[in-house]
């Protein structure tokens, strides 16, 4: 009795909108509260409710318990409602009851009995197949049916839900930073995925590595290009934006605006577990990929030495550093080097330059110019040069189980909703009664028009 | 070509452009007044005008639209700037497409005008016109695929909540004197739903090119990005919808209200989710969209 009630009440749609409703919520409260974050950035940034998202995680709400039982409820729903539709689709695919279809408020008459054969001839030409025949009772059908398509988008948001369960279990990332002729090492194994460490929890060993996963990297070539930019002093006032669009005021002051990224390529050379080298050409949005191995672009680290008389000192760009013998701290913009593609379609070698900051003890940063490299400059009354650019190139790599998973279930949910909202499906009851002809048209699908196959059928008999 | 030959020939055509689209805001806006008239007045040649002054709009921002694009040798919508512009003007196609089936019911062009004003005031008023050229993240074969079928999506919602509003106002407001203006109100709640049908699969296509297009840059196909999280919201919110629908009691007014709710929640992905972003400082891995 209680199976039946559970069963009855995880099958029903209201309980779908209800357990959906819920997610939103909690959607909604992951855009609110800054993910990720240690409780004390929350703190910092003035947050009130401690005690609140303390509770209930809200700061890793997608990880927390709450959640993650709401999820399970929806899989569940899921799984009851795939299970329960499956039963009646046999059904479906059958007719309705006459009994059912007579009384059917929309249920038109469409001509007297003599005009069926014609009736039924036509819906044949309009290539609708015979399903079903009784004594003065004809059932014809046409197009997708869309129940299963129903079926088969929902039964995709089931496998979507095991492949999120299989990246939160099994994914792991991290990212290395490339120079030139530095072999690295990188392991597509993690001691410290989530399921690993649910294993140690319950005492399960967990080896720390594995070596037939491990790849040798060395970069081969790292290029950064930039854009020439060329900046508008436009106006932010209202009113003169106004000015411009009407016309009283032209747009007049202009200026160069230096460089703005245009793609960072790395050529990498790998060595396999296996042993064979392969070379790995990869860029923004264009991974390498090789078996298990997916490597990513994401940025660049640049060194450089900073020479003060006999000192040579290491620096990285945008990290701040000092000068000795002045007070406070310096840092500089990314340096740029590489090619530069011009506005006149030209192409040029950028000699190396950045911009340098200075961050004094107390006061605001003040920006002390460009500086090129292999320059002396005095900076602050001190001699200083700047030289010997190193770049390296910044990856990530990631393994992660459930992506194959999420491509079955796009694709499920995808072809599923686009062939049930724009496919057609038609069920026409054709139905002889008292010397009389009727019909009953029910469709779904947007490209389903119950009006045409009215009108033929109407102006046929 | 020198850079100071390069920047005046630019100024010049982005004044040209500026001028065009500030016309384009100001026909908008001749649109929304035309249909606010239509209301008071209920005269079927008011309605017929809002029209014909839509279909100009339509013109002069197509003609914008490919003027940007050829200005910026690359498709516009990269920009905040440039997708409000293409949000307008995708509004704007969509409600003229779906209205040629209609004829003399003019009504739902009054929302589409005022949203379409709105976007277009707002880029024009606060974002830089400046074209930049495409940043290694977006250089993607997803871009064109995910933005076009994304702004297809919300223009089809724009135009099912413009018919959603106006089912409601007749019921609510004018107390069914909806035939004054030629109209069945059952039709529009159905219609409303229909258009829901068609952008629900492409805004899952954008949800999904989204998360392919993550996955090739990034390598991780969801992040829980503040956008990313909102455009879920915005499908969900519309899955309820079109469930209420199946359920005898939800398929009057609480689907419209589910209906509007699921536009609010697009605009929220559009566009709130920039200022949410601002306004609680969480980072967002959109900030090109900004």
């Amino acid at each position: 009795m209680l199976f039946k009630k559970i069963y009855s009440t995880f099958s029903s749609l209201k309980t779908s909108v209800w357990i959906l409703t819920a997610m939103c919520i909690f959607y909604v409260l992951g855009t609110i509260f800054p993910q990720g974050r240690e409780i004390e950035d929350y703190v910092r940034a003035g947050g009130k409710y401690v005690l609140i998202v303390k509770t209930f995680s809200l700061l890793q709400i997608f990880t927390s318990p709450l959640f993650l039982i709401l999820s399970a409820i929806l899989s569940i729903n899921l799984l009851i409602c795939i299970y329960d539709r499956f039963k009646t689709m046999r059904l479906k695919s059958r007719s309705l009851p006459l009994e059912s279809i007579i009384n059917n408020p929309g249920l038109i008459e469409i001509g007297k009995e003599e005009n069926s054969n014609i009736v039924l001839e036509r819906l044949k030409d309009m290539r609708f197949r015979q399903i079903e025949k009784g004594g003065g009772y004809y059932a014809f059908g046409k197009g997708l049916p869309y129940w299963w398509l129903s079926w088969i988008y929902h039964l995709g948001i089931v496998v979507a839900i095991i492949g999120f369960l299989l990246t939160a279990l099994m994914a792991f990332e991290n990212e290395i930073t490339l120079y030139k002729d530095k072999l690295e090492k990188i392991s597509l194994y993690s001691p410290d995925t989530r399921l690993n460490k649910y294993l140690k929890k319950l005492g399960i060993n967990v080896s720390k590595e594995d070596k037939s996963k491990e790849y040798s990297l060395t970069l081969k070539d790292f290029k950064t290009e930039y854009y020439q930019s060329l900046k508008f002093d436009y106006p932010k006032e209202k009113l003169s934006r106004l000015a411009i669009g009407i016309g009283w005021k032209p747009i007049e002051s202009a200026k160069e605006g230096g460089f703005s990224p245009k793609m960072w390529k790395t050529i990498v050379e790998l060595k396999t577990p296996d042993n064979k080298i392969k070379e790995a050409p990869l860029w923004v949005n264009h991974p390498f990929r090789y078996k298990g191995l997916t490597l990513y672009q994401m940025g660049f680290e640049q060194k450089m030495n900073m020479v003060i008389g006999s000192k040579i000192i290491e620096i990285k760009s945008m990290e701040q550093f000092e000068i000795p013998g002045i007070k406070g701290k310096f840092i500089t913009s990314p340096i740029k080097t590489g090619m530069v593609f011009k506005k006149d379609s030209t192409e040029d070698n950028i000699k190396p330059f950045f911009t340098l900051s200075y961050i004094p003890e107390k006061g605001a940063k003040e920006k002390l110019g460009e500086i090129y490299l292999d320059k002396p400059e005095r900076i602050k009354g001190i001699s200083v040069v700047f030289k010997d650019l190193k770049e390296g190139s910044g990856l990530s790599y990631r393994v992660d189980p459930g992506v194959p998973l999420i491509g079955i279930s796009t694709l499920l949910v995808f072809l599923g909703l686009f062939f049930r909202c724009f496919g057609y499906w038609y069920r026409v009851y054709i139905i002889i009664k008292e010397g009389r002809l009727f019909t009953l048209i029910s469709t779904r699908g947007l490209f389903a028009n119950k009006d045409r196959v009215l009108r033929n059928l109407a102006r046929l008999s | 070509m020198t850079s100071a030959e390069i920047l005046s020939r630019d100024a010049f055509l982005l004044g040209i452009e500026l001028r065009l689209f500030w016309l384009v805001a100001l026909l908008y806006a001749i649109s929304f007044l035309i249909g606010i008239s239509y209301i008071l007045s209920s005269k079927q040649t008011t309605g017929k005008t809002l029209t014909a002054s839509l279909w100009l709009t339509a013109i002069l921002h197509t003609i914008l639209i490919i003027f940007r694009t050829i200005e910026g040798q690359r498709p516009p919508f990269q920009t905040l700037y440039e997708t409000l512009s293409w949000f307008a003007w995708s509004a704007n196609i969509t409600y003229l497409f779906v209205h040629s089936r209609w004829k003399d019911i003019h009504f739902p062009g009054i929302s589409v005008a005022g949203i379409a004003m709105g976007a277009c005031l707002y880029s024009l008023l606060t974002r830089s016109p400046e074209i930049i050229p495409l940043p290694p993240a977006l250089q993607s074969p997803w871009y064109e695929a995910h933005v076009i079928v994304a702004f297809l999506a919300y223009a089809v919602f724009v135009v099912s909540f413009a018919i959603e509003l106006t089912h409601l106002i007749f019921e609510k407001l004018f107390k069914h004197s909806a035939p004054s203006f030629g109209f069945p109100l059952e039709g529009f709640h159905r219609y409303a739903h229909r258009l829901v049908l068609f952008g629900f699969p492409l805004l899952a296509f954008a949800i999904f090119s989204g998360a392919a297009w993550a996955n090739d840059a990034w390598g991780r196909y969801w992040s829980w990005d503040p956008k990313e999280t909102w455009s879920l919201i915005t499908w969900t919110v519309y899955a309820i919808y079109l469930h209420s629908r199946a359920i005898a009691r939800w398929r009057g007014n609480a689907a419209s209200f589910l209906n509007i709710l699921g536009f609010v929640c697009m605009i929220m992905t559009f566009l709130g989710v920039n200022w949410l972003a601002k306004l609680l400082n969480i980072p967002s891995l959109h900030t090109y969209a900004v």
